[in-house]
């Protein structure tokens, strides 16, 4: 038996409470007050149905009410973006796409969070390995409750001599990271010296759920299949991993619940907003609002449009315009500077095999 | 030494420092958190290049979390001999009160003594194990409510730890628990040289058996093959604020055990001579499951220097007050109180602030009563 943390002992009784050899790990970026809400339901549900401690791990503050639910909380600020914070000569090209016309396609840098999630992962694993604890349930805040039903089962695979237990991902050789099962020490030891970017960045993959699976490389993995009707996209959560606050102004991000947004044509007389509405196993047709302002947030104009999926739009924008606020659905998004350069992107000459993300 | 990175620019890469400053805290008050914001605010200013780590059983607000890089929080939070006991333990005293019975007879109480060193020690368990994974060297290890002064002395601390070898840089407990002890209020330490004790150290198992009685004495035999700087002494403590400060409440609500150190310097015992004075002080359960609560005796003894108020309040089973009781204890001197059979609960109350609300029928309260012949000189 391996000594883990002591909760209650009386050795004159011979009674022992300490940390049980599982415990669930929960990844979160609750950014809004219904993100929260949504982690607080998870919580509440794992405590109601599971006697295992909960580690939580963000990279935002979480309130008080919140933190008191689980055992431990580890609160990182260090939330580094890819092509925000993070410009490496393996990923500063890698840019979103949007066709413009026939012969030009729209580009913008893409935001990633995949190092920044790596950490979370990074913190979780070390935690418990460094309390003891044999089984680790890592999960992000937004996955299905569904997915506890089956723990038992997924215990049973881990016990019957595999490492990790995933589900599916769409690209060669990866794992979705949303929600993985493991042994704890056989993952530390395979992450425990990758910790900087430089070492994060030392396999072939580009996608978080490549990289993770070639660091793990040599454990024993069980694939569950697809989640669901993911169709093993990476779509087991329902939210995308925010990093803006709503109610600023902010820099635009790059992909907003699936629809990708680029100003371009910043030193034209009329500058342009192209949207691509992409396919993705929960996406939908969705109305878009954009209310333009002036400097003094004096409203201008607004415009409104539907895009189904798969299909792309262009608002052009006229120079005088300063602030704009994005509604989808009705549901206010965010609020970012037509003035700032660093929202905008640029237009490149269609080519084959170029590295269009759609 | 690669690093978590905070930002890279092509070439121009920030990674995390190779020094931290870790704070560990139990906040409970405005007043707590007004200090402890303060120091933050000068570590923040005065060490540069350092992490801010902070490791608690509570929970904090917005407000200090704006100051730190991570917080790691611990909900669990076991005291010795409440939570965790061994046979050990609850035979490991710390006070024992003597006083005489008659011409031939002395009468010495002991008590398990409630401490909250292996909660202490998981909090820095918790920060020390995420320096280590985090691949940073140099630590300094603070209690929230340090002396501001002391924090002058901490980039010091740093150059003999960088520059020097050292791997532990510790003040002295000479003038309270003499030498071989290490004050954990504030420490500079190489995490490397945690390996291979301290960081060894999880359960209260390893931990109990690691302990030299106090805290400050088991730290330092954590580090006995490592180069130590001894920084000189300090007072007994480092730390602004005691735990009889004043809280934000001074009104005590809920039934609790008795801290037998009721406030600093003032010891505080309820006892019976009726059936559990022994030859021999061994205490377990047998013990307490046999002791008699009745004709209970009240004694209180004030050490501090100048002379306290104390006040007894009694209720009954419905928590009805039936009695109050007011004293003046001199400096140096004691008061002995019978407690009558018809009250449950009481109330003591020191210079006008609650410091004690417990249950008189509870034998876990009790000490126990060892009785020897007078020696005489």
């Amino acid at each position: 038996m391996r000594d883990r943390q002591t909760i209650s002992c009386n050795h004159i009784e011979g009674v022992i409470k300490d940390f049980s050899d599982k415990a669930f790990c929960v990844l979160s970026h609750c950014d809004t007050d219904k993100k929260i809400n949504q982690l607080d339901i998870m919580l509440n549900h794992i405590r109601d149905n599971f006697d295992l401690p909960i580690f939580l791990f963000s990279h935002l503050y979480l309130p008080k009410n919140v933190v008191d639910k689980v055992d431990y909380f580890l609160y990182n600020s260090n939330n580094p973006i890819y092509n925000l914070d993070l410009i490496t000569p393996i990923n500063y090209a890698l840019t979103y796409g949007i066709r413009y016309d026939l012969n030009y396609v729209v580009r913008r840098k893409m935001f990633y969070h995949s190092y920044a999630h790596y950490l979370q992962m990074f913190d979780a694993i070390t935690l418990l390995n460094n309390q003891k604890i044999n089984f680790g349930y890592l999960l992000n805040y937004d996955v299905p409750l569904t997915i506890l039903n089956q723990i038992t089962e997924y215990q049973s695979i881990l016990e019957d001599n595999f490492e990790v237990v995933h589900f599916n991902y769409q690209e060669d050789n990866s794992m979705s990271t949303e929600v993985f099962f493991c042994k704890v020490n056989s993952v530390y030891e395979k992450i425990k010296d990758k910790l900087s970017i430089q070492k994060f960045e030392t396999t072939s993959g580009q996608s978080l759920e490549t990289i993770f699976k070639i660091l793990l490389s040599g454990l024993n993995f069980y694939n569950l299949g697809n989640f669901g009707n993911t169709e093993g996209k990476s779509y087991i959560g329902s939210n995308n991993f925010d990093f803006y606050e709503k109610n600023k102004v902010t820099i635009l991000h790059s992909n907003i619940n699936d629809l990708l947004i680029i100003p371009h044509s910043f030193h034209e007389e009329t500058r342009v907003i192209s949207l691509r509405n992409c396919p993705s196993p929960r996406s939908k047709s969705k109305n878009i609002k954009f209310i333009f302002y002036d400097e003094n947030f004096v409203e201008l104009e607004n415009v409104e449009k539907e895009i189904v999926v798969h299909s792309s739009c262009h608002f052009g924008v006229k120079k005088e315009y300063r602030y704009t606020k994005l509604f989808i659905d009705d549901s206010h998004e965010i609020i970012f500077d037509l003035n700032d350069e660093n929202n905008y992107g640029f237009l490149e000459k269609r080519k084959i095999n170029a590295n269009i993300r759609l | 030494m690669e690093r978590q990175t905070i930002t890279q620019q092509y070439d121009d890469i920030k990674q995390f420092p190779n020094r931290a400053i870790l704070f560990t805290s139990y906040i409970t008050t405005e007043v707590q958190k007004k200090y402890f914001l303060s120091l933050l605010e000068y570590v923040k200013t005065h060490c540069e290049n350092s992490l801010i780590v902070l490791s608690s059983h509570l929970s904090v607000d917005d407000e200090i979390l704006n100051y730190v890089d991570t917080f790691i929080f611990s909900k669990n939070n076991p005291a010795v001999n409440r939570q965790c006991k061994t046979h050990e333990s609850m035979n490991r005293f710390v006070t024992v009160f003597s006083f005489p019975e008659n011409e031939e007879w002395d009468l010495h109480l002991h008590r398990p003594y409630i401490q909250h060193a292996y909660a202490h020690h998981l909090n820095k368990y918790d920060g020390l194990q995420y320096l280590k994974s985090q691949r940073i060297e140099y630590a300094h290890v603070l209690n929230y409510d340090l002396q501001i002064e002391k924090l002058k002395e901490l980039n010091n601390q740093y150059s003999l730890m960088k520059d020097e070898g050292y791997d532990l840089i510790y003040y002295d407990c000479d003038t309270w628990l003499g030498k071989d002890a290490m004050n954990t209020e504030l420490f500079s330490v190489r995490t490397s040289a945690c390996s291979d004790k301290l960081l060894n150290i999880l359960s209260f198992q390893e931990y109990d058996k690691a302990t030299d009685v106090v805290h400050e004495k088991t730290y330092l035999n954590l580090f006995d093959n490592n180069k130590k700087f001894n920084y000189g002494s300090v007072n007994k403590t480092m730390g602004y604020f005691r735990f009889d400060d004043e809280k934000d409440t001074n009104e005590l609500k809920d039934i609790d055990l008795i801290n037998t150190v009721i406030m600093t310097n003032v010891m505080f015992y309820l006892f019976t001579l009726k059936n559990n004075v022994l030859n021999k002080c061994t205490i377990d359960n047998e013990f307490y499951d046999s002791l008699d609560v009745t004709d209970s005796i009240l004694i209180m003894h004030n050490q501090t220097e100048n002379n306290i108020n104390v006040n007894y309040l009694f209720y009954d089973e419905n928590f009805v007050e039936i009695n109050f009781v007011k004293n003046v204890i001199g400096n140096g001197t004691f008061n002995y109180y019978n407690v009558s059979n018809d009250v449950r609960y009481c109330k003591v109350r020191v210079n006008d602030k609650d410091k004690s609300f417990f249950d008189i029928r509870d034998s876990r309260n009790y000490a126990t009563v060892v009785r020897s012949e007078r020696i005489r000189a």
